[in-house]
């Protein structure tokens, strides 16, 4: 803050839609953050040239979405994705989009920590480098499902899968020594506790969109752990919560709340917004943050969610033993 | 009244088992123990330990005994006085080269302290983070 009045109407507004939920998730929230003063610029034109982009849940919604985002940035950007047919399909739109851009397809299912592990060996022998990484890919399972290892799918998709694709491309994140990875979070955590308990969701009836909330409340919680970690080799790291986006996976998981909320969803466009920005925005945002519409936002919305310490490190060596990464920072 | 902890740590569950299934530690690990001894048995189902708890700054003596034993798994102790009978749980999980402890501790209340209990809510929430940090801290040195 400047101590401009404008400055601080603009501040005071932003931060009020935040607190207010409907307004700041909605498309109006949006919409009226773009005019305020404070709007931080976007990337510089051209910002993402020379650079490689991957963005995971490619085929539907804000995951398409960020990846024009960041071809329009200059980017080379992969697309993973678990149908290799869906997501031809959308390569094709997206090349229509943007002819001189380059779209590459892989497929890998990202809750299985096995074809992880295949998938980034062969991006690695294609690939020498990886510039921008994002972990969009998402679930919202009807009953309990497992991975193909037996976790609770949606913390298999959200958590541990983009630790173990993020670790496993710690060599080509490192190239460029200013890489950034995002993690597509969700509102949603605000009202879940960090589930150390119970991180399998094996106790208590299970609710897809509950399990949801909880895994993405194990990505903010890891932040600070996966910030120090990735700092030395130059990787930043990034959540972002899209607000209420009208995207399939929203119609198809939560059909009454998208019934009774669509003429105020957000558009792909509005919702993927600050991913992109975060990847390419200068100066580098600083690493370890929540963020959404451009500007970091709190982790706890009210005091019954907060950890303690011990249970974040409690967490993160649930997740590094589960995916089998050394745990020492 | 219920309080429900887990610790994960990169150690071996044969010495975590080893370590917490030996109640008299918990003098160094338990910042609400102030001190626990083995008073009969070697360990198995049925021995005692004889301990010394402050609880909202008071000190309370409690009886100890060990009611269930699985080796790396599981290991139950219930504590008792004239107030307040204690269930402490342990259950051990492998999680890859690590351990999943999962501690539950329920109280139950004789008496007229049973209508207090509620109050307790708070200081046995502090019970539990300190409890979980001592434990956490103890399973890192091993």
């Amino acid at each position: 803050m400047t101590g401009d009045p404008r400055g601080l109407g603009a501040w005071l507004v932003d931060a009020a839609l935040d607190r207010s939920v409907v307004g700041g998730y909605s498309k109006f929230g949006y919409a009226m953050r773009r005019r305020l003063s404070n709007w931080p610029d976007d990337p510089p034109a051209g910002a993402l040239v020379g650079r490689e982009a991957l963005v995971t849940g490619a085929s539907s919604g804000l995951g398409k979405q960020s990846c024009a985002d960041l071809a329009g940035l200059g980017a080379r950007v992969h697309l993973v994705v678990r149908n290799l047919q869906k997501g031809e399909v959308v390569r094709r739109e997206l090349l229509e989009q943007l002819p001189d851009s380059e779209f590459v397809l892989w497929r890998c299912d990202v809750s299985d920590l096995r074809d992880v592990e295949r998938f980034c060996q062969e991006y690695a022998a294609e690939s020498g480098r990886l510039d921008v990484l994002v972990h969009n890919a998402g679930v919202m399972p009807a009953q309990r499902t497992e991975s193909a290892q037996g976790h609770e799918l949606a913390m298999a998709t959200h958590v541990l899968g983009p630790l173990r694709l993020t670790e496993s491309l710690r060599p080509q994140l490192a190239v460029s020594g200013s890489s950034r990875v995002v993690l597509v979070t969700s509102g949603g955590m605000y009202a879940q506790q960090l589930p150390v308990t119970d991180p399998e969701y094996r106790r208590g009836g299970y609710h897809g969109a509950t399990a949801y909330a909880r895994s993405k409340r194990v990505q903010v919680a890891l932040l600070p752990v996966l910030t120090r970690r990735w700092s030395a080799d130059g990787i930043s790291v990034h959540a972002m919560h899209p607000g209420w986006a009208d995207t399939p996976g929203i119609a198809d998981s939560l059909p009454l709340f998208h019934r009774v909320t669509r003429p105020i969803l957000r558009d792909d466009s509005e919702g993927a917004d600050t991913t992109a920005w975060l990847a390419a925005a200068e100066p580098p945002p600083p690493s370890g943050m929540l963020w959404q519409d451009r500007r970091p936002r709190p982790e706890h919305v009210v005091p019954w969610t907060k950890e303690t310490e011990s249970a974040q490190q409690s967490m993160w060596q649930w997740c590094a033993l589960t995916v089998g990464i050394e745990s020492a920072n | 009244m219920q309080i429900r902890r887990t610790v994960v740590v990169d150690r071996p569950v044969g010495p975590v088992f080893d370590y917490l299934s030996d109640f008299a530690n918990t003098t160094y690990w338990d910042p609400g123990t102030v001190s626990t001894t083995r008073s009969s048995g070697e360990g198995g189902i049925g021995t005692t330990y004889a301990n010394t708890s402050k609880f909202a700054g008071r000190e309370t003596e409690l009886t100890y005994t060990v009611t269930e034993l699985e080796p790396n798994q599981k290991i139950t102790l219930v504590g008792k006085n004239k107030t307040v009978t204690a269930t402490d749980e342990m259950s051990f999980q492998q999680v890859g080269t690590g351990t999943r402890v999962d501690y539950v501790a329920s109280f139950e209340f004789a008496g007229v302290i049973k209508l207090l209990a509620p109050l307790m809510s708070p200081a046995m929430k502090k019970l539990g983070d300190e409890a979980e940090q001592g434990m956490r801290s103890a399973l890192e040195r091993l």
